[in-house]
Formats: structure tokens, sequence, C-alpha cells
């Protein structure tokens, strides 16, 4: 019987566990390739020295990025800023100060993730590292002082979900749709604490920015995992990312050599693989859709909405879901030659440094800036309730973020609806919520397929063993 | 709390999650905020939160767990949590447990009071949780839930990730 490509990544990661292949259920000792951890090493610290530990496990193992809180400048905020900068040095692991982008953005763009890779961070929207092939999941801060201190930490093998892709986006859907459409018409815990593979023909007709914001929101949706196959558009993603490392440094951490093997010899699941359930999603069926107000749970589609004519006050393009250059190129084109709504603050802040540069160099960023875009420091802002620009009670939000939860990006007496960079750029310009196209209110059919009674046959032999492993792991 | 996916930013908010200054006292005296304003006045040690499905799920935040035990709520009752959410709970020694059919039964049994959109509901009745049955009593009917798995019973009688890391680097 063969694995998933869960079972087979957390194979090849595995320090300690069950002395046969993993299956799902299975808990074990993982040694991750990188963990990433923000302003939270403040609070790892401690963890980690209240433990005992002196020295880091695997310096090469960290990445501190500082992005959540970039914008406060109180001496408490600095010194803080300061003390994790001091311990970066003394340990040796590389360090991204304020301002150099938001963590997971860092960890994508500058190599720290590899397809085949187990790669964590001490945040929920780890997920988005299965974009390149590798398995990307949350950790949280005491399990990140595990991993400074022993380089492991422990985990539970997630039953996996093929959600199988065909066709190819209609112009004018994005990537968000796709993520904000699987959260909408899967929202009875279907997915929850899964880890999902993306596979199918609708695979190759994804950019990566793309894939990036879908295994980015694949956290809201509610699985521990959002993997996406290695193919020529990953070859071609990590090309430019090593050819970027080649002059800023850091090109020890794959070889051109390496990004030919993975095409080669991509890591993919066995053809035997059990899964829990299938979901299948035609790309051609979906349109722009709205999620929210408060949860993710509830969408729209942007027919729909537009009829309501939601009146916005503030409009948001940031974030690690939303801000990379494909989608500051797609708001800019919306936008071009066109000013914000009066009534409307629009914010903007690019997922890196790196990613402003770049649309500054293409004109992009001038664009935003002449319709009136407010610019944000690259790192988390508003999105997490940080910083200027935040919805006072009575406001009404649009945003190319992951969360729309009450309270998140500012007062709880507030709406927040989230949706793709083209819809918050037309909606920043009209003052309500509208996309630059028009669309028919249609939305994909549900295609689930339960698989369970077939993957409960087949693990019911192994369950015993599970558990008494389970124990002398313990 | 009769809702789906109470966040972790409906349990413990923005506004203290990035202070490093919280005491157990206030953090005791902000839990669930964003979702009833009410909840930390109305509530008290020792009380059983029992909600419903996808419990704790967004972000990684440890003091959605941790302002729970600052309040003294000794365990939370759910349909289904976020694993995320459990990590958190089991590596800070937190008992949560998921009992979808208490939930379903607690639906029916408060149904005026979901119905009027009251927050947090509080009945006030004693709930008898017996862990080496993995039976649950309430008002004379039984319910039972899955056996914690030994990796999280583990962090729970060690009282946490951080004990049991420790002991093993005194061992290296």
């Amino acid at each position: 019987m063969g694995q998933t490509i869960v079972e087979k990544i957390a194979q090849k990661h595995m320090t300690e566990g069950p002395p046969r292949p993993l299956r799902t259920g299975d808990f074990l000792s993982i040694r991750p390739h990188r963990c990433m951890t923000h302003d939270n090493t403040s609070a790892v610290m401690s963890k980690f020295k209240g433990i005992g530990a002196k020295k880091v496990k695997d310096p090469n193992q960290l990445t501190f990025a500082l992005d959540h809180d970039i914008q406060n400048q109180d001496e408490s905020n600095q010194k803080k800023y300061r003390a994790i900068e001091a311990f970066a040095k003394e340990q040796g692991v590389d360090f991204y100060p304020a301002g150099s982008g938001i963590g997971h953005q860092i960890m994508v763009e500058r190599g720290y993730v590899i397809p085949g890779s187990f790669v964590v961070a001490s945040d929920s929207h780890s997920n988005m590292y299965g974009a390149l092939g590798a398995i990307g999941t949350p950790i949280v801060r005491t399990d990140a002082a595990a991993v400074w201190a022993t380089g492991e930490f422990w985990w539970q093998i997630p039953r996996s979900i093929q959600v199988v892709l065909e066709g190819k986006l209609p112009d004018g859907v994005t990537g968000k749709d796709v993520i904000i459409t699987l959260c909408g018409l899967y929202n009875h815990d279907e997915c929850l604490n899964a880890a999902v593979e993306f596979t199918g023909p609708g695979v190759a007709s994804l950019s990566m920015d793309a894939r990036f914001s879908i295994s980015n929101m694949t956290t809201e949706w509610g699985p521990l995992v959002g993997w996406f196959p290695v193919d020529d558009i990953t070859a071609e993603y990590l090309r430019a990312v090593r050819q970027r490392l080649e002059a800023s440094g850091g090109a020890e951490r794959f070889s051109r050599n390496d990004i030919e093997n993975w095409k080669t010899y991509p890591p993919a699941p066995d053809a035997d693989a059990i899964y829990a359930a299938r979901i299948m999603l035609d790309l051609a069926q979906v349109t722009p859709h709205v999620s929210g107000p408060d949860t993710v749970q509830a969408m729209q589609s942007l027919a729909e909405i537009q009829n309501k004519k939601v009146a916005i006050q503030k409009a948001y393009l940031i974030s690690c879901v939303n801000s990379r250059l494909e989608d500051l190129a797609a708001a800019a084109a919306v936008i071009k030659g066109q000013k914000t709504s009066s009534g409307v603050k629009f914010y903007l802040s690019a997922a890196s440094k790196w990613v402003q540069e770049e649309a500054e160099r293409r004109g992009i960023w001038q664009t935003l800036l002449d319709a009136g875009a407010q610019p944000l420091p690259s790192g988390c802002g508003p999105c997490i309730g940080l910083g200027v620009g935040l919805l006072e009670a009575g406001e009404v939000g649009i945003s190319a973020t992951n969360r729309n939860f009450k309270g998140r990006m500012g007062s709880r007496d507030a709406k927040c609806y989230l949706a793709s960079p083209e819809v918050v750029a037309a909606s920043a310009v009209a003052g309500y919520i509208r996309g630059p196209h028009q669309f028919e209110h249609q939305a994909p059919q549900r295609a689930y397929a339960d698989l369970t009674s077939a993957w409960h046959q087949l693990s019911a032999s192994q369950r015993k063993s599970k558990f008494c492993q389970a124990s002398r792991n313990a | 709390m009769p809702q789906d996916n109470v966040n972790t930013d409906a349990i413990y908010g923005k506004d203290y999650t990035y202070r490093d200054d919280m005491t157990p006292e206030i953090m005791a005296r902000v839990v669930m905020e964003n979702y009833d304003p009410g909840f930390a006045a109305s509530t008290k040690a020792g009380d059983v939160i029992v909600s419903q499905y996808n419990f704790g799920t967004g972000s990684s935040r440890e003091q959605a767990v941790t302002c729970l035990k600052a309040k003294g709520i000794p365990l939370v009752i759910a349909a289904s949590f976020s694993q995320t959410y459990l990590r958190n709970a089991f590596n800070n020694g937190f008992l949560c447990i998921e009992v979808p059919d208490l939930v379903a039964r607690l639906r029916q049994q408060f149904g005026a009071e979901i119905t009027a959109k009251e927050k947090t509901i509080i009945p006030g009745d004693e709930i008898d949780i017996d862990f080496t049955s993995s039976t649950i009593t309430w008002r004379g009917d039984k319910f039972s839930f899955p056996a914690l798995g030994s990796v999280p019973q583990s962090l729970v009688v060690a009282g946490g990730v951080e004990n049991l890391v420790a002991k093993r680097l005194a061992l290296a």
C-alpha cells in the first residue's frame, strides 16, 4: 500500500516513530528542514531559556523574520527587536529585520523552502510553503522552542484529501477566488486538520503566485497542509530565486543542479496511496467571489454582492496571501489612471522588500500610488490589527487578506470582506464592493467523495499497532 | 457557546496578543472579548466551556489557550477542534475533548436561548467527566468520547512540552 505525499515527506524527516511506513494517525518526531519564527521569536526565547537550553541545536535550521509589529517604534518593542537580533547573532541564525518582508514570503523567495522538504513556522499560514511542493505546516511557540533545543518536534500524520483541479480559470478569476470558493463550498469540517494534495491537469495553468495564495489560505479552509506538485512553473520560480540568491548571498541553500533534479524526479505521492476524501473542482466554473463578513465559511458571488452596493471605507492590498508581484500588477492594471473614491482609504504593502523593489522597477508601485494608495512598510500591519489603517467601529473594509474575523483588523463593530486584488482595486475606485469585469452569478457545484469506508477498512488492522507504537514513543 | 468556528481572535484579541506585559490576571479579564464581551464577568474558575465545530480556528497564538487556563477553565469540550489549537493545548497541558453528541444534546436543550442569540448560555449545573472510562454524564445522559492519544496524555501528565524537553536536555 502506497503513501500520500504527507506520509512520504514526513517519513524522510522522521527521527523517531513506527518501524514501518508511516500512515495517517501515526505519532512521530520530525526534524524539519527549516523553522521560522517572527515577532514571537521573543516568546520562544523565553521558553528556550526556561527549559534550560543554551545553544540552539542547529542554527541553519532556523530563520527569524520580524514582520508583525514593525510600525511600533515604542522603546519596549524596539528593545524586544534588538534582543532578538542579538540572540540571532549570538546563535548564528539568519535574521531579517523589520521592513525585509513578511516571514512566509522571506521563506519562499530566499530559498529556505524547497520541494520535498518539511518546513514549519510558528505561525498558522505556514501552509503556504506547500505551493513549492514542500510540506508546510504550522507549529506553535512551544514546538518552536523544542525545535531550537532538540532540532525536533512531535507531530501526528493527518488524513490526506485529494483536490483534483480540472480546466483553466477564466480571465479575471484568480487563485484567491479558487480558495474563497473552496472555503465556501466545503464549510462543514470536510477538510478540517487534513493534508490537502492539489492534483490534476488544472494545476499546470496556475501561476506560482496563484498557488501561494491558494496554499496560504488553505489555513482558513481548515487543512494543516496545502501541497502542490512540482512542475515547470515551480522550477522556473526556483531558478529566479537562485539567481537572486547568487547576487545577494544564500546561494548555498540549493543548487542549479537541485532544480533540474526536482524537475526530473519531482516529489510525488504513490499511485496507490490512500485518501480520506476526494474533491473535484473545475477551474473553468470558478467566478470571482467575496468572503464574509465575519467568517470565511460564507461566500457570495461578485454578481450577488455587486447588486447590494455594499459601501466601503477602507481597502487593503496587503499580506502574505495577496501582495506579491502578480497581485500588485493585477490591481495596478485595474486602477491605472483612476483615483480611489473620496470616501475610501486604500492601503498598500508588499509581501516583501524585494517584491516592492521589483514592483517599483516595473512602474506598478507608482501606478498604485498615483491612484491614491497609501503605502505601508512591508509586513503584516492591518491584517493582524497592528499599526496604521485599522477598521473603526461602523466601517466596512474590502481586503486582499485571509481573515475577516470580528475585531481582527480593527474594531469588533466593523465588517470585513475578503476578495482578490482586482476586486479590492475596483472597489477602492467605486467606493462599494465591485469587480473590474461583469460575471454571472455562478459557482461550481460541490463534488466531494468520502472515501473513509475504504480508509477505515485498510487502516483497521494498523490502528492497534499504531497505538502500541505511539505509547512506546511517548 | 453555541457557535461554530469560534476563532482565536474571538478568544484572545489583537489588542493583547502582541503585548508582552499581560499577567494571568489581566488575561483572565479579557478572555473571549471579541466573542462575548460579557463572558469574563459571567463565568468563573471551574466552569467548563462547551462549544461547537472547529473550535480554535485561526492563528497559532498560544494565549488562546493560556487565557482560558488563566481564567481557571479546566477544559474545553467541542464538536471538533482546529489541530493547531490542540497543539497549543496539549503543549501547555490543557485538556480538550471532542464530544459532538453532547453538543447536539445541549443544542436541543437550549434551543430557546440559541434562538434568542445568547452568546454564552450558563446552565449552572454540574458535568461529570470520567477519563478512565471516557464518559461524560450530564443530567443523567451519558456520552462517550475518544480516549486521548498517548502522546497528548503524556504531555498533559508532564504539565506540557517544555517540561518534557527540559527533562530530555537534562538527560542528554
